[in-house]
């Protein structure tokens, strides 16, 4: 069943792991906003530059990284190459009724695909090295600001955070609803599409049922563990902000502006 | 009799309130500090249904429940329970926290307890219980006896007076299940603890101090389990006990009382040695 917790955390010792969740939350938020306004090739390959040297300081295969990016990698290209059918520019190459390649319409398809794939490859990179738990966290600290808007962040980070640690449960659950099946003679992933899914659900059934019923059981045990909502409580997980995330956020940052920078000069 | 800790008065439930048939029905009994009570009875007696009474899930139709005198009731609920551990039937559905130890400080959290102060229970918890140096495991690392520990952990980190086990060793490989209660038997010495166990293992009941048998929705017998044990049919009795019965049933002259299985064993071996 693991193929489907892709960018799932992997524990390992590198300085990524190490880092804050919320230098990493923030890190990853500038960069992304920083991606998106990129439009030139210099700033291109420097972030490429960039994703690498986080690729290796996280000190995962970078082999993990591509599998993560498979499943939407057809969603990239697709996308890139409508822009590049459908772009006019200064020199075109070839036409044909709506379809044009042109210079522009493949620089901008180019792009779209770097944009894609590297905010891809950054937002994997935070859930490789960090902790489901420790995002919740580090998440929950940055939206509190919105406590003030009346949006419930401490409810919805242990509700997060409930949802993470039953996520291996509800695996385990359907590999064992799926063994059950099969050995009455069920078959998956054969046939046609429409009876693939049919044969999914005798699966879907019991594990909804029994997730329903988990649900009330874990209910009852907060209830009678003293959980209240609306209530305030401490918090034993600590969230410790070190030097090094300080610094971190330091590089991060002169590296944006440099960035900027070459955005605009080489325009 | 000492004080009384838990005190249930005339309990009186049904789930299908335009239903005559009561689930329970005028129940009373009291529970005395450090006293371990052993709720027994077959499938449909009520057993389960008086637990979740017992903390406060469901409500009495009539009746009350006083905890250390204070009845239980909407107002009351929330500071008894800080005093109150409840431990249900399946460990992987009450593990809550994603380690170990973030599991047993969740009630500490909703007590609001500073964190210097959660360190410490934590530690002290997970000491007692011997899952010190589990501390930082997720729950799919361990085993079922060690998520139990892991949940009495929870409950001891609290310092409660009182802890209910609600079918709480019936998951458990028999190896496991006696290092548990092992444990409990340790976790009572101290004299202050009540404890109620609802279960209808009898190697399990014959821990405790007092049994009461629950029959119907009703209690028909209430003893030490000495006393409800050799007179009881209804109930399967502890392994030492049916074997005294077969014995007997062969031929072989028994004490006519109930023995704990070191009393059984003790007394076979003479019985052996004279013959």
């Amino acid at each position: 069943m693991n193929y489907l917790l892709l960018g799932r955390y992997i524990p390992v010792t590198s300085i990524l792991h190490k880092l804050d969740p919320r230098t990493k939350l923030i890190s990853a938020v500038l960069f992304i906003i920083l991606i998106v306004n990129v439009n030139n090739g210099a700033a291109f390959l420097a972030l490429w530059g960039i994703a690498f040297l986080v690729m290796y300081i996280s000190r995962i295969p970078p082999r993990v990284y591509f599998r993560g990016i498979k499943p939407i990698l057809w969603f990239i290209i697709l996308t890139a190459i409508l822009q590049m059918l459908f772009t006019t520019g200064t020199k075109t190459f070839f036409q044909w009724r709506m379809i044009t390649i042109s210079d522009y319409g493949i620089e901008r398809g180019l792009f779209i695909f770097f944009r894609f794939t590297l905010i891809t490859l950054l937002s994997i990179a935070v859930t490789l090295t960090t902790k489901p738990i420790d995002l919740t966290d580090g998440l929950s600290f940055l939206l509190k600001p919105f406590q003030y808007l009346k949006v419930p962040v401490n409810e919805l980070s242990i509700t997060l955070a409930i949802a993470f640690r039953f996520i291996p449960n509800l695996l385990d659950e359907t590999q064992k609803v799926m063994d059950a099946q099969r050995i009455r003679g069920n078959e998956f992933g054969v046939g046609s599409p429409l009876q693939q899914m049919k044969a999914l659900v005798p699966v879907f059934l019991p594990i909804f049922a029994s997730t329903l019923q988990r649900s009330e059981e874990l209910a009852n045990v907060m209830d009678v563990r003293g959980f209240r909502a609306d209530q305030k409580r401490s918090s034993f997980r600590q969230l410790q902000w070190k030097k090094m995330d300080t610094l971190s956020l330091c590089i991060v940052i002169v590296f944006i502006i440099w960035i900027r920078w070459l955005n605009i000069h080489f325009n | 009799m000492g004080d009384a800790v838990i005190e249930v008065k005339d309990l009186s439930f049904r789930y299908n309130k335009s239903e005559e048939k009561a689930v329970l029905s005028s129940l009373s009994f009291t529970v005395n500090k450090g006293e371990w009570i052993a709720i027994v009875g077959p499938n449909g007696s009520g057993k389960s249904t008086l637990a979740n009474l017992l903390c406060g899930l469901l409500k009495p139709d009539q009746g009350t429940i006083y905890i250390k005198g204070k009845p239980l009731n909407d107002e009351t609920i929330w500071e008894i329970r800080e005093k109150m551990g409840v431990i249900f039937q399946n460990p992987d559905h009450q593990f809550i926290g994603t380690t170990v130890q973030d599991d047993v400080a969740f009630s500490l959290e909703n007590m609001n307890l500073p964190y210097e102060e959660m360190q410490r229970r934590v530690d002290r918890a997970l000491r007692q219980v011997g899952m010190a140096e589990y501390r930082e495991k997720d729950p799919s690392y361990l085993s079922g006896g060690q998520k139990r520990r892991v949940s009495i952990a929870g409950i001891l980190a609290m310092e409660p007076e009182i802890i209910i086990f609600d079918e709480a060793f019936t998951m458990l490989d028999p190896k496991s299940r006696r290092e548990l209660f092992s444990l409990l038997k340790e976790m009572q010495a101290s004299g202050q603890l009540t404890m109620v166990s609802i279960t209808h293992d009898m190697e399990e009941a014959a821990l405790a101090d007092r049994i009461i048998v629950l029959n119907k929705g009703k209690i028909s017998r209430i003893g030490t389990p000495g006393e409800v044990f050799p007179e009881t049919t209804e109930l399967l009795a502890p392994f030492s006990e049916r074997l005294r019965r077969l014995l007997i049933q062969k031929g072989r002259r028994l004490p006519d009382k109930y023995m704990t299985e070191t009393e059984l064993i003790e007394w076979l071996w003479k019985y052996n040695f004279t013959t």
